[in-house]
């Protein structure tokens, strides 16, 4: 397993990354001879509290998307009457390698939280998360 | 609304399909395009089936609605 070491920063563990079109797409456009939309820039904080992975609509909206899935997402403030929210397929890259070739995720706005998404369960399912309080550094084994 | 057509003939197909729980369906508009066995499988098979324009559904087939849960306080965007 790929394995990086990365400083606490204020905002939390906190990964920086590209968000892209999903592998398959890439793959499917260059089959075609059609061009492949550059990655774009995200800064994505690790949230345990996060079932799935979710990032700024400002972010996934940079990118040709279609929805792919919906599902109920709960929050602290739709107080168990989930909103239906639309899901995007994507590849998270940019690490050593490529970290997850292709997910769904939710939109939101995350603007004035510094961060442009979370990075959820659904992807630490597949990693070892070191978190070193007092040594001021995470571990993250994908 | 987006995924409407997908979403109403995933649910008139879901009975047939529980006994492949656990693996992805696609659908367009009111076919079933194939199950298969991982979400990468899924899109492999739909871009080439249908192409990279297309809109389709991917969903894991389960009993239940898919829900997502977050403890932080953010805002859904559930439409790009």
């Amino acid at each position: 397993m790929p394995t990086i070491t990365l400083p606490l920063t204020p905002d939390g563990p906190v990964l920086k990354l590209g968000v892209a079109v999903d592998l398959p797409l890439s793959q499917a456009l260059r089959s075609q001879n059609r061009p492949v939309p550059n990655p774009v820039a995200a800064t994505l904080l690790i949230d345990t509290g996060a079932s799935h992975t979710n990032i700024d609509s400002r972010i996934l909206s940079q990118l040709p998307l279609q929805p792919r899935n919906q599902v109920e997402v709960h929050t602290p403030s739709t107080n168990g009457v989930p909103v239906y929210c639309n899901q995007y397929s994507v590849a998270l890259i940019g690490l050593p390698l490529i970290l997850v070739p292709a997910i769904l995720v939710t939109g939101a706005s995350f603007q004035g939280q510094n961060i442009d998404g979370l990075l959820g369960r659904d992807v630490l399912g597949g990693c070892v998360l070191t978190y070193n309080g007092p040594g001021k550094h995470f571990i993250l084994s994908y | 609304m987006a995924l409407e057509k997908e979403l109403k003939t995933y649910h008139r197909n879901l009975p047939d399909l529980l006994d492949r729980a656990g693996k992805y369906v696609v659908i367009h508009e009111e076919s079933v395009i194939g199950v298969y066995d991982s979400y990468a499988d899924a899109l492999q098979a739909a871009y080439k089936e249908l192409g990279a324009d297309v809109i389709f559904l991917v969903r894991e087939i389960q009993a239940q609605e898919p829900q997502a849960f977050f403890t932080r306080h953010i805002r859904p965007t559930c439409q790009l």
